[in-house]
């Protein structure tokens, strides 16, 4: 039973994992999803920490999953493979657009400070 | 694929732990992931390593995963509490019912263990409390009895500290009740006179001074605790003044200390220093006496036990012909264990921590019962849970936070309770303490919130869940029978343990009414007591006089010690007597002081021979009553005119007193010798109890007059009397009032089951009636069942009260016979109440008008 919460907005964190999702396209789960992150954020992650947040993605409906085939690699357990739902996009995008206005005028930022 | 690839396992303790902690978040694909991981790891960094890596993993996963089952659960518990709302809001019977019962057991058990915490926290506040112990002697007779005091003579404690490695410390005292004070004022106050050590070896709280052995260095130094500097000198800092002790021997006041807690047997207001009854020629260096209390402190390691029997005949080296052993007995047994070591206080403290636990259990069933019976009520939300798919376990986990959300309610309502009804239980126990609110406390209220909740949700749970659906959904009346057996069987259980206090209740009554109520041998009524002072023994000739004039004095006498108080002794070596065969001997002979008027002034009558009298002069101090166990002791037939010795001294019988009893009727009468003049330090005055007040008025006027420095102070001998049975009184207070609760919840659950099971059978009796059946035959219908349960009760009640009974009656020299009567009517009682609980709602349901009962449903 999963239950569609009301709450549009999307926490910091749920954006780095919706991103890095969107990156690996056929090839998210969570083991590469936590590689991708350790790559863009430079942290390494809990497994447990991004299961917790895959799970409250996946029932806000952002993420839905499907189960691939068990390999002997992975104890004969199957993958659950990640991909966006059309809300996660609609999410990813408004966040984008916020994001780039909010951001607009300042390119004079300096990368290091 | 790499070829040297081999597949690693993962711990297995820590993969388990990880399907725990993600339960329905498709655990496949999670353990999956790590695995991965943690193969790439193994080949990366070497197995140990990985594992390692795991284990932290599968660790960091608990917060987060906890907090998101939280946020899940609390969903769930939101339900839970708002139908557990409504099931309360809808039966406001059961739901009362269950509240009280729990709430009153709750109060009850909370009250009981503040009271036992109380007692075993007797003398605990001292630092070193856990290596201070006590001597105590045993005198060994021929046949084989034991005596036992907590005295002993003055030189073992330095006998003791010299000869042994293990002991740090050693210290005498003993205690006296003078009057002291000021110039101007004096009261009676307790005095311990103590080695300097002793203030080393228990904690005293200095307010002023330094309350350490230090202070008693000066033998003519005392010490004050707060209230009695606060009685003679105000506010005023007493330290260095001068406080009179008796004859008028000034003390210079060295500190005072904060007062001795109400639980220590260290009952004191003052100290001062052993050291200073030399100066009025005591002879601490004796070998004979056994006066003084000997405190030890041991090494912190060492084995009491060993210690004991290293000790046992110590005094053999002294004195090679002593039978008397001695023995350490650990400070916080000194409140609880009698000096045999087989009772005391320990054994009430045992029974009624059980008391609490029973009254507790007994709540405990009524939920069960009541929430076991109303299951068919709730079978329709239990059936229809069951089909929309709730699991056995959400099912057990509904109807366990049902009855922990009932014990929690009543836990908040029993510590209002408890505080009520604290200043009642005081007066029962004979304490005064409070409820500590502290943690501690709060910990141990929710460990019996807990318990109770745990053991009445239980069973519920555990039977409501296991229940088939189609049954629940379908039948709503019909209960299956082997629960209705369990519920009889707890009720039965409840009884029995109903029936068991009511016995005890009487037999213990019966008992300290017999304690009260028999012949003492002497006159207890109307006799005041007081402490002889130098002034009043010098004007004693002329206070007897005047005091005679008044016509309600029935007399007046001296004796050593009040009457009841522990007498002085000596031990079978120093006793002797003529026509003694080698092999006979007297274990222990009490000796008791007075003058001529004591037989008169107590009414103690005489068996052969004569008291002392002013017509022979040459009696008094030659001559010896004896009292009739003495004589029997002796084997002695016409013992008048036949010589007798002790201590130091040589006589012949005068005469032989009938048996009194000068100490607690737990014991038998003991030999004694009655000596004339012996150690005169009490007066008692025996008054015509008619009218005391205005006799104690007139003799107040004649001590005013007659010793106008002294406080005429006076305590009645009943009431000391009743201070000796005082463990038995409270014992008995305590346990008719556990008695009474205990009925008055099984009967609460009792009502309840009965107003569930003739709700049940409404139809029934409508049916009943519109057939032509009487009021009375539906009653008895409804009752008879229960009347069975009470019945039987009976059964189990009454052989186990029977053993226990006897077993606390050994406790006594003089016990009531363990009459049948008793137990039929305690059973009796039992039944009556149960009888009328339930009678009047079955008459209620039996005036029914059909017509109603029949449209019932």
């Amino acid at each position: 039973m999963i239950k569609k919460t009301k709450s549009k907005f999307i926490s910091r964190t749920e954006e780095y994992i919706l991103l890095a999702v969107w990156r690996l396209k056929d090839n998210a789960y969570a083991v590469t999803i936590r590689e991708d992150l350790k790559t863009t954020t430079g942290k390494t992650w809990a497994f447990g920490a991004l299961f917790v947040i895959l799970n409250r993605l996946e029932k806000k409906g952002f993420l839905e999953s499907r189960m691939s085939d068990p390999t002997p690699k992975r104890g004969g357990k199957s993958k659950r493979y990640y991909l966006l739902s059309s809300q996660g996009v609609r999410s990813l995008v408004e966040v984008k657009r916020v994001h780039n206005t909010v951001w607009a005028g300042t390119e004079d930022l300096p990368l290091m400070p | 694929m790499n070829k040297t690839h081999h597949y690693h396992k993962p711990p297995r303790l820590a993969t388990w732990m990880l399907r725990r902690l993600f339960p329905d978040s498709g655990r496949q694909s999670v353990q999956g992931d790590l695995t991965e991981a943690f193969q790439d790891l193994v080949m990366e960094k070497g197995l140990g390593n990985a594992r390692f890596w795991f284990w932290g993993q599968v660790l960091r996963s608990i917060p987060h995963a906890g907090w998101d089952m939280c946020l899940s659960s609390m969903s769930m518990l939101r339900h839970y509490f708002k139908t557990s709302k409504r099931v309360i809001v809808r039966n406001k019977t059961y739901s009362l019912i269950n509240l009280a019962g729990l709430a009153v057991g709750f109060t009850c058990c909370f009250l009981i263990l503040s009271w036992v915490r109380y007692e075993l926290g007797f003398d605990s506040f001292h630092k070193n409390a856990g290596e201070l112990y006590r001597v105590v002697s045993e005198f060994h007779s021929p046949g084989g009895d034991i005596n036992y005091t907590a005295t002993s003579q003055a030189p073992l404690a330095e006998a003791l500290k010299e000869n042994y490695p293990e002991v740090v410390n050693a210290a005498r005292s003993i205690r006296w009740e003078i009057p002291a004070g000021t110039f101007g004022k004096k009261f009676n106050e307790r005095v311990w006179m103590v080695d300097p050590a002793f203030l080393d070896m228990f904690s005293f709280d200095s307010i002023q001074g330094e309350a350490k052995g230090e202070a008693f260095a000066h033998p003519g130094s005392i010490i004050l605790t707060e209230g009695v500097a606060e009685k003679h000198f105000g506010k005023k800092d007493p330290v260095g003044k001068m406080f009179m002790m008796g004859k008028g021997t000034p003390f210079k006041i060295a500190a005072v200390i904060k007062d001795i807690p109400p639980n220590s047997h260290l009952d004191m207001d003052c100290l001062i220093p052993l050291e200073f009854t030399r100066k009025i020629g005591w002879d601490l260096d004796e070998w004979g006496g056994f006066n003084f209390k000997t405190y030890i402190q041991l090494n912190q390691d060492t084995d009491v036990q060993t210690f004991n029997h290293k000790i046992r005949d110590v005094l053999k080296t002294y004195m090679p012909r002593t039978s008397t052993t001695v023995r350490l007995q650990p400070l916080s047994h000194v409140h609880l264990y009698d000096l045999k070591r087989d009772g005391g206080l320990i054994t009430y403290i045992y029974i009624f921590t059980f008391m609490a636990f029973f009254v507790l259990v007994i709540a405990c069933i009524n939920y069960m019962n009541l929430s076991t019976a109303r299951s068919s009520i709730r079978g329709r939300e239990i059936g229809v849970r069951q089909v929309m798919g709730a699991g056995r376990w959400q099912l057990i986990r509904q109807f366990t936070g049902e009855a922990f959300f009932f014990s929690a309610a009543a836990g908040i309502l029993s510590v209002l309770l408890a505080h009520l009804f604290l200043p009642l239980f005081g007066k029962l126990t004979g304490r005064v303490f409070a409820i500590s609110y502290s943690p501690a406390s709060f910990a141990f209220l929710a460990c019996i919130v807990i318990f109770a909740g745990g053991l009445s949700g239980l069973y519920p749970a555990l039977y409501l869940s296991g229940v088939k659906p189609v049954h629940m959904l379908r039948n709503t009346s019909r209960s299956r029978g082997s629960s209705v057996w369990f519920r009889r069987a707890l009720v039965v259980f409840q009884f029995a343990v109903s029936i068991f206090l009511f016995i005890a209740t009487l037999v213990v009554y019966r008992q300290t009414e017999l304690l009260k109520k028999s012949d003492l041998g002497y006159e207890d009524e109307g006799v005041i007591c007081m402490n002889m002072s130098e002034s009043i023994a010098m004007a004693y000739p002329a206070l007897r006089r005047e005091l005679l004039q008044i016509p309600a004095v029935k007399g007046i006498t001296r004796t050593n010690t009040r009457l009841d108080a522990p007498q002085s002794s000596a031990t079978s070596d120093v006793i002797s007597w003529e026509g003694r065969q080698v092999n006979e001997s007297m274990s222990m002979l009490y000796v008791m002081g007075m003058d001529t008027d004591f037989a008169s002034t107590y009414g103690i009558k005489m068996k052969e021979g004569r008291f002392y009298s002013r017509e022979f002069p040459a009696e008094l101090r030659s001559g010896m009553v004896l009292n009739e166990a003495a004589v029997e002791a002796m084997n002695m037939r016409s013992p008048v005119g036949k010589k007798f010795h002790y201590w130091d001294l040589d006589g012949t019988i005068i005469g032989v007193v009938k048996n009194f009893h000068y100490n607690s009727l737990h014991h038998a009468v003991e030999p004694m010798v009655l000596k004339f003049g012996f150690s005169l330090n009490t007066i008692s005055i025996r008054l015509k109890p008619e009218d005391i007040d205005r006799t104690l008025e007139r003799v107040r006027s004649v001590f005013k007059k007659i010793v106008p420095t002294t406080a005429f102070e006076y305590e009645y001998l009943d009431d000391r009397l009743e201070k000796l049975y005082g463990n038995e009184k409270r014992m008995g207070n305590i346990s008719r009032s556990i008695a009474l609760l205990a009925v008055f919840i099984s009967c609460l659950g009792l009502l309840g089951l009965a107003v569930f099971s003739t709700q049940q059978r409404t139809k029934e009796i409508g049916i009943r009636k519109v057939l032509g059946s009487s009021d009375s035959r539906i009653i008895w219908m409804l009752i008879r069942e229960f009347s069975l349960w009470v019945l039987a009760a009976n059964v189990f009640a009454w052989p186990l009260a029977y053993i226990s009974s006897r077993a606390w009656l050994q406790n006594f020299a003089y016990k009531i016979p363990l009459g049948v009567w008793i137990f039929f009517v305690s059973g009796s009682a039992a039944l009556v109440i149960a009888l009328m609980t339930v009678g009047f709602l079955a008459l209620k349901t039996a005036k029914l008008n059909p017509v109603d009962s029949l449209r019932h449903e």
